[in-house]
Order: C-alpha cells, then structure tokens, then sequence
C-alpha cells in the first residue's frame, strides 16, 4: 500500500513538472512550435502510453496472497495454453502427428501475439516488459539528474578549483568507455535492475553535467543575476531559485535522451548475461528467449516480433523522435550528436 | 608548438589517474578474501588467505601509512604493519606499476593476458576494420548528399531512416539479419564468416554517424564562404568536396579517431554470437567465469585508447590550426 501511494505521489509529481514546464516561456514556445507537427505529437502519446501501460502495472494489490498489478487483473481472463501458439491461431504449434483433430491441441482464448513455450500470452510479457523499461528510466534519471545538476550549476556558478574538480571528475568519468564501465560495475555488485540504474546513473550524469555548467556559466552573468547577489541575496537562493528554473529544458530533453538508450543498453546487458535477473519480465529477457526460438523448426518468430518491434522499437523510437523535436524547438545550438 | 604538447601530455596525467583511481576502487575495494573465492571456489580458508597474500590484496589500499593495514590474518590476527616500506607501498601504486610497465597479469587458467590479447586483437580487427572503413565513407557521402539536399524529400526521409536505425537494439539486429540472411535467404553460411558480422556492425553504427555528419556538414553549407564561392561561379562538386568538406574535417577527424578504441576492444555482442575469438569474445568469457582481472585490464585499456586517442585529435588540431590553444 505505501508503495503504491509513494508511486501514485511520484507520477503525480512528475505530470506537476511537466506542467510547470509547459508554464514556463521556453517550455510554452517548445509546446505551441511542436503541437503542429503530427509525427511529434504521436511520438509524446506513444511515450505516454507505453508509461502509463508501465505504471499500471507497477500498481499492486494483495488478492488471495499473491501481489496482482492492474495489467494482472486486465489480463487474468486471458488462459495459459499448453504450449506454443501462432498469433491468433486456434491450435498450439508442433502438433504430434496423428492427434491433430484430438481437444488438447484447441487453444482456449486468441492470443493476438500467441503464447511462448509455457503457455503464456506473449502481448501479455510484452506490456509487463514495459513496466521494466519504465523503473529504468525514471530509476537512472532519479540517480544521474540531482548530481549532473547540481555539479553542472556548481562548476558553472563558481568557476575557478570547483569548476576545475568537477571537470576533471567528469572527463574522467567520460574517459572510460561507457558499457565497459557498466558491465565492471554489473559484475563487481551483480546483476538486476536496481544495479543497471545505479552503473548508468552514475556514469550519465556527465552529458547533463556538461550542458548544465556551460547555461549556468551563461545566465550567471545576465542583469537579474548580477542584481540580485548585488542585493546580497544568498548563493543557495539565486541558484535555486534563479538559475534552476532557466535549466529545466535541459533535463527534459537529456531525459528523453537518456531513457532511450538506457532501454537499448537493457536489452543488450541482458543479452551478454549480466543485466535483469532472468525471471523478471523485460524486453531483454524475451530477446534471449527468442534467441533459442528463432531456431527452431517451425520457427517460433512470435517471441521476437512482440519484444522487439511491439516491445523496444516504437517506445524508443518516439523517445528519440520525441527527444530530438524537443531540442530543436528549445535550443538550436545544442543540435548534434554530442547530447 | 613542442610546450603545447608537453602541456597536453601534462593535462592528461590527472585524469589518466583518475580513471586508474576508479577502476582500482571499482575492483579493490571488496573484501579480499571474497575475491580470493572467486577464483578458487573450491579452495579452503587457507588457501584463500595464501591467494590473497600472492596476489598482494593484503597490503594498504592507497598509502602505506601507519595503522592502515586492511587484512586479517588466517590466524584472525592483524598484518603487521609495513614500517620498512616507503608511503606509495600499496594495493593501488602496484597495480599503477603494472599497468604502466603493461604487466597485465594472469586470467583464471594461469594465462598471461598480454598474450591472449596478442592472439585475440587480429580476429577482432578483421571484423572491426572493414566495418568501420564502410560505415566511415558510407556515413559522410550520404550525410554530404543528404545536407547538401537539405528540406527535401530524400534528407528528411534520410533523418527518419537515421533516427530508426539509432532505435533498434543491437540484439535485434543482430537476430533479425541471423534469420533473414541465414534462414530465410540462405545466403550466408551464418558463423565463422565475416560478411555478416560486418554487415551488421555497419548498421548498427551508421544511423549516428549520418545524424551527426549531416548536423557538421549543415553548419559549413550556411557558412559565408560558401555563399561567396557559389557566387564566383565555383562549381557545385567542388562547393561540396572542397569547401564543405574540407573545412568539416576537424570534426569528422574526431569522431573518426574516437572511434578507433573501439576497432581494438571488438564488439562484445556480435563477437560472442558469432563465435569470433576476438577481444569482445575475451571479454564475454571474462564475465562468464567472473574473470576481474581481464575486466580490469579491458576497463583500463579501453580508457587507455581513449584518452590517447584524445591526445592525438587535440595534436592534430593544432596541426591543422594554429589558432586551437589550451583552454
């Protein structure tokens, strides 16, 4: 229960900075730019439904001693069959010869991606696998956003051996090779969601950290900055309260940015063995599955259809689509490969 | 032009320390004896305290100062102190001895990791090297045709095509071109072959490369000197080969020599799925056996590259223009 409200406060939260965010001159400019372009807008409702999807299925209730999400209790009258099924098929693959007309082969309900080795519907594993993608975008931005901000603002702000540390700290960080640095981290703390947000976090902060010192270092010295440390108000305040709010797009569009490619870097981590723990429902578990199933004769191609083209492709793609559309309504400086 | 190059060598001695900090607590920091079980599962406490005694994990982490000792004893007694050793006599400045001195230590088998890497760097870079070859010059001709038709029906169906193929995983490709080359189409016998992986590896890497080409190669084509030459008659081509082109070539230089690292740590993914004996497939069997060692030496290899690599394109900068200077 108190995961749930915590859960239900933090959506809540997110949908108020959003809103805040479209308040703001920038972010209103950004909305009212990207509105008319169709491909954007359905890239922003695929995105919010693939998390809404994630977030219902992170709501959980205790029936008959088993935790049961919302996605659980819409699908519980989908049947578990005996074996594999072709999508909408109404018997079960690999049929032994001589039994095809025997009952057992029925299936019991239409399964639009049909069901895996045990029987499971595979739309099902797929939007469970969208829960996964969900913690890991929000759980990796949770961790890199408050130190890419707050040492971004911090070298921008003071400049001299503060900028010098962080920059040092974070070309440093950038030096080692991304998924090097991840897959030591994964085998030295082991596998699982919560350490693949913890290994990208801490290594993705340095992008925002980047952008977030050189606005910083630019809006330091505007008129209304200037004014107000002449009028002694203290450090900590005209950060918070001055600087802070004119970063906001910055985060937006490097979470968009991030998200995608922590959801790439999930599929991929698990393919080598060391990301989620084989039982969890994710994208990148269903691509290991699919692996042995696109062997064999006839082929199970259902398995890998529904993880990557339902599951990965349009989720991260309308991230990056969302993403890019962003920054370039916000800020056509920053264009390029290097956010 | 030398001080600017001693004063680059001299900016990357922090920063080549700190990534010698992180990876050494990354890998250091735990319990020695709990490293000593990975390597001998087996082994019974005393052989694990004499593992650990071998392979020096019982001296001080960073400095050799008094009272710092970090193991205890099989005898649950403390170390005796190094009071005869200088300050730097430590877990962390002889794995710094060992990395400069390219003493690289020994895998699970007893192996000398220099020596696998030897064997293992050829197969990588035969995969790697046509890759990276074809995705560089397919990226700028259709980055340079793409901005140079910028706003038209075959640069923003390019844009989209780009954005698509960032968005697909590895691992989709990697099954995706498996079953349609080599079940559908039959066309490649699928392993120990290299059209495929390379086939693959293209792919993968080209859809950012293009993005980012076309992004450098827009800002020249808006430049003034691009105005003024096509209005002196200069002819399209060469607009586009020599004024374009050429004044891009710091950026693409960049992104071509950061690239290089990776021609040399191979590609995990498709090396493991293809069964190509490489550095990635190194690596892959290091995490299998829980191999830290050969981690670590990838870890710090990788950085290694890397951070030559951006010694070399600041060098090569300065070459190409005076003007660069040490901020």
């Amino acid at each position: 229960m108190i995961k749930n409200i915590t859960l239900i406060f933090f959506a809540l939260l997110t949908i108020y900075l959003f809103y805040l965010f479209i308040k703001t001159d920038n972010g209103r400019e950004a909305f009212l730019k990207l509105r008319s372009k169709k491909r954007v807008v359905a890239a922003f409702l695929v995105i919010c439904i693939y998390f809404l999807v994630g977030f219902l299925d992170q709501i959980s209730f205790q029936i008959d001693n088993k935790n049961k999400t919302i996605i659980d209790l819409i699908f519980r009258g989908v049947p578990q069959e005996r074996t594999y099924s072709a999508p909408f098929a109404n018997r079960v693959t690999g049929i032994i010869p001589g039994t095809e007309n025997e009952e057992r082969n029925l299936v019991k309900g239409t399964h639009i991606l049909g069901t895996d080795i045990n029987g499971y519907d595979v739309f099902y594993s797929v939007i469970k696998g969208s829960g996964t993608a969900l913690i890991l975008s929000f759980g990796t931005g949770l961790i890199s956003f408050p130190i890419g901000i707050l040492l971004g603002i911090l070298a921008g702000y003071f400049g001299g051996w503060v900028d010098d540390l962080i920059q040092w700290l974070y070309t440093t960080i950038s030096s080692i090779p991304w998924l090097l640095f991840v897959i030591a981290f994964l085998m030295v703390f082991g596998r699982g969601i919560f350490w693949i947000c913890m290994a990208i976090g801490l290594t993705s902060w340095v992008e925002l950290a980047r952008l977030v010192r050189g606005e910083t270092m630019k809006l330091k010295n505007l008129d209304y900055i200037t004014a107000a440390r002449a009028q002694g108000i203290p450090v900590a305040r005209i950060l918070y309260r001055h600087i802070l709010p004119n970063l906001n797009y910055l985060i937006i569009i490097t979470f968009t940015l991030s998200a995608s490619s922590v959801i790439l870097a999930e599929s991929v981590l698990t393919f080598i063995g060391i990301g989620v723990e084989p039982g969890t429902s994710s994208w990148g578990v269903m691509l290991v599955e699919a692996q042995k199933e696109l062997t064999r004769s006839p082929i199970i191609w259902w398995v890998f259809v529904g993880s990557s083209f339902i599951g990965i492709l349009p989720l991260v793609l309308s991230l990056n689509i969302f993403g890019d559309a962003l920054r370039d309504a916000l800020d056509p400086r920053v264009k390029g490969k290097d956010v | 032009m030398i001080q600017y190059i001693i004063r680059r060598f001299l900016y990357t001695i922090p920063i080549w320390l700190g990534v010698m900090l992180i990876t050494f607590l990354l890998f250091n920091m735990r319990d020695p004896i709990a490293i000593a079980r990975v390597h001998m599962p087996q082994a019974p406490e005393k052989a694990l305290h004499a593992w650990v005694r071998n392979n020096n994990f019982h001296l001080p982490l960073i400095f050799n100062l008094p009272g710092s000792e970090t193991m205890i004893r099989a005898d649950g007694k403390a170390h005796p102190e190094f009071k005869d050793k200088s300050i730097f006599y430590s877990q962390f400045f002889l794995s710094i001895k060992d990395m400069v001195t390219f003493n690289l230590g020994l895998d699970k088998n007893k192996k000398p990791i220099a020596d696998s890497m030897k064997e293992r760097i050829w197969p990588s870079l035969s995969i790697m090297l046509p890759a990276f070859v074809l995705n560089v010059i397919l990226s700028i001709s259709i980055a340079l045709f793409s901005a140079y038709y910028r706003e038209t029906t075959f640069d923003i169906s390019i844009s989209f095509v780009t954005v698509f193929m960032m968005s697909v995983a590895l691992p989709v490709y990697l099954l995706g071109a498996n079953f349609l080359f080599g079940k559908f189409l039959k066309l490649v016998p699928v392993y120990n072959h290299t059209a495929l992986p390379v086939l693959i590896a293209v792919l993968s890497g080209i859809g950012g490369n293009i993005r980012f080409y076309r992004t450098v190669f827009l800002e020249q084509m808006e430049q003034d000197f691009v105005r003024t030459a096509r209005s002196k008659g200069v002819s399209e081509s060469r607009i586009l080969f020599r004024h374009v082109l050429g004044n891009s070539l710091i950026p693409v230089l960049t992104s071509v020599v950061m690239s290089l690292p990776f021609l040399i740590t191979g590609s995990l993914l498709l090396e493991q799925f293809f069964g190509i004996p490489g550095m990635g497939d190194m690596m892959y069997t290091a995490i299998v056996s829980q191999d830290f060692q050969v981690i670590k030496v990838m870890v710090y290899l990788g950085s290694f590259l890397y951070m030559s690599g951006s010694l070399l394109t600041d060098l090569s900068y300065r070459l190409a223009d005076p003007r660069v200077s040490l901020s």
